[in-house]
């Protein structure tokens, strides 16, 4: 309940920062603008907009997440109000706790505004553009939700892990340096795999691939792609992707508690 | 407790976490690769029907091993289920994640990092690590929108009339973006149509053409349930550009088994019109009809098919001049029908050798 509590005063703070509304309103400007961008490419109108938008989301998702989780804690040891909560009886990790689901609340919230924008579009696009072959506006939107909880549980790992930097740190800077360096990291991961296949050596092919195993791969979120442009071939679902975030956030929370237990604030 | 307790504890629960992750990780990666090789059994499908019927290519030049390994993949799966070949996506995933089709898979997996597999998109990490392996990386998961944004250029390129800045750009295109339907489509229509009309030689155009279907089978290969690549190569290259009426029907002909649009199969029936089988492509207008009655092109085409299937049971019955007069009729009806005129020329010469055997 304490979390809930402080989950929603670090939402509530989170909201009115300036640089996350500023993100916010870029995102929302970009999203609004690909709709212009149909008219450079006749024929792909709604793959232009699926695409634009999908990656619009994403990219200031990310932003938003390493910004929002990075510089909760930080913010709170610069303003000292991180004194007045821990004086009070309360277990760290229900403070961590807390702070990791405001985070999480602004998130969604910034999430679920470019979403709605990005359905909005695409209801707009579907009665424009409208043949035999293109699946009615209720299936779309399904896909596209699916698609974003997807860029979602991308942003749950990425949260979690500079959460967990953000926890060691005075300042906001590392934290917000680290989420962008972890993301593109997440995003080249699978060099190790090509290149555990290919080392020549029995071990270090061994070591590499253990490397692979562990590091969050943010390419296992590159299905939302395939979802979003009805590729028939995603039989395999994304339950197993949903439990992968739950793992890496409840991980990234793991390290965040054993670096912040014993801080002295 | 004390402090290496405490890292003992931390530890566990560390690994507790990891452990799964690592699994789950490896089980994504097996699902990626299973989803790769379900392309592969449909390109493989594709790939046989083609063989088997002699109309696409010719000979297998497929590597043996490769042919073999399908081959048992096939009586595997029709033993499990007759319709195996036929399978929509989610129940040939259910099959193909059965233990029976374990030992392929793996084989798979060895044949292709030999590069003894004809690979498409799923499998490209496998193959060539060096070149178009994680491009995705490279854009941080963008490489749609990177596609995009590369493909207005290929557009602004047409605009601007420069076709050869057009051509490796497509390609990458395609690379970055292997399901962009639309840049297979209208670059093979580009190439095939707006390039060759600005050449003079024979030799140019069929250049071109070529590249365009070269660019089409690599868009089927990466999208074998893709019915708009199949039409385009059945109608747009092979009936409209080339005029070779029996790849057309069989292009079409596939198009219909997946997701289409309605002309598909009009255009498809009018192949086969073109190939002289009226009676299979009555049977395909029949049946649109039921499911388009408000449509009415079909009526026309349907009136004119029966009319000729009476010609040619006319002519069986050796009533050859009656025979004459309908496909007389039909040519003058329609001056666009493909058959009638060949058919009037032919009951002609048939009708004045009966008339000189009679004198």
């Amino acid at each position: 309940m304490n979390s809930l509590v402080i989950g929603l005063n670090a939402y509530r703070e989170s909201i009115r920062r300036k640089t996350l509304i500023a993100f916010l309103l870029f995102a929302m400007l970009v999203i609004g603008s690909s709709t212009f961008l149909t008219v450079l490419s006749p024929g792909e109108e709604v793959k232009m907009v699926k695409d634009v938008c999908l990656s619009c989301i994403s990219f200031f998702g990310m932003l938003i997440a390493v910004f929002s989780a990075g510089a909760l804690i930080p913010s709170e040891v610069d303003n000292r109000t991180i004194h007045t909560i821990l004086s009070k009886p309360m277990k760290r990790i229900t403070y961590l706790t807390g702070k990791y689901l405001g985070a999480q609340f602004t998130i969604l919230l910034n999430v679920g505004l470019m979403a709605v924008l990005f359905l909005i579009l695409l209801y707009l696009q579907s009665r424009r553009y409208v043949d035999e072959t293109t699946p009615s506006f209720s299936v779309t939107a399904l896909v596209a939700s699916k698609a974003m909880m997807l860029v979602y549980f991308e942003l749950l790992v990425l949260s979690a892990l500079a959460f967990a930097v953000s926890t060691m740190s005075t300042s906001a800077t590392l934290p917000v340096i680290a989420g962008i360096f972890i993301y593109i990291v997440g995003h080249s991961v699978n060099y190790l795999k090509n290149l555990s296949e290919h080392s020549s050596s029995e071990l270090m092919s061994l070591i590499i691939r253990l490397f692979y195993l562990i590091l969050p791969n943010f390419s296992n979120f590159y299905l939302r792609n395939q979802l979003i442009q009805n590729d028939p071939y995603v039989p395999q679902g994304i339950i197993k992707l949903f439990i992968y975030a739950v793992l890496y956030a409840g991980f990234g929370m793991l390290i965040a508690y054993i670096l912040f237990r014993k801080k002295d604030v | 407790m004390n402090k290496w307790m405490e890292r003992a504890v931390f530890g566990v629960i560390a690994l507790a976490f990891v452990i799964p992750i690592a699994l789950l990780q490896a089980k994504i990666d097996d699902d990626e690769s299973k989803v790769g090789f379900l392309r592969w059994v449909d390109n493989q499908e594709a790939y046989s029907q083609q063989l088997l019927n002699k109309i696409i290519i010719e000979t297998d030049e497929r590597d043996p091993l490769e042919a073999a390994l399908f081959e048992q993949i096939r009586t595997t799966g029709s033993s499990l289920n007759p319709d195996f070949g036929e399978l929509p996506v989610s129940a040939k995933w259910r099959l193909v994640n059965r233990s029976e089709f374990d030992p392929f898979y793996l084989r798979f997996g060895e044949l292709a990092r030999q590069s003894k597999i004809t690979l498409i998109e799923g499998g490209i990490e496998w193959a060539n690590p060096d070149v178009s392996a994680n491009v995705g990386a490279l854009v941080l998961g963008f490489r749609k929108l990177v596609a995009d944004m590369l493909w207005l250029k290929v557009d602004e390129y047409w605009h601007r009339g420069l076709v050869q800045r057009m051509l490796p750009m497509m390609e990458t295109v395609t690379a970055l973006d292997p399901h962009f339907i639309e840049a297979y489509a209208l670059g093979a229509w580009h190439l095939a149509y707006n390039v060759t009309v600005m050449l003079h030689t024979a030799e140019e155009r069929q250049r071109y053409i070529d590249q365009g279907i070269s660019l089409l089978k690599k868009g089927i290969k990466n999208n074998p349930r893709s019915a708009k690549l199949y039409s385009e190569m059945g109608f747009t290259i092979y009936f409209r550009k080339l005029g070779d009426w029996e790849k057309a029907a069989y292009y079409l002909g596939e198009a219909t088994k997946y997701d289409h649009e309605p002309w598909v199969e009009r255009a498809y029936a009018i192949s086969l019109e073109r190939l002289r089988q009226e009676e299979k492509a009555l049977a395909i207008l029949q049946d649109y009809d039921k499911r388009h009655p408000d449509f009415k092109m079909q009526r026309f085409t349907m009136a004119r098919l029966a009319k000729k299937l009476e010609a040619r049971k006319l002519e069986r019955e050796g009533q050859v001049e009656a025979a004459f007069k309908i496909w007389q009729f039909l040519k003058n009806d329609d001056p666009s029908d493909f058959v009638a005129p060949q058919e009037v020329l032919r009951l002609k010469d048939e009708l004045s050798r009966m008339a000189g055997f009679s004198s």
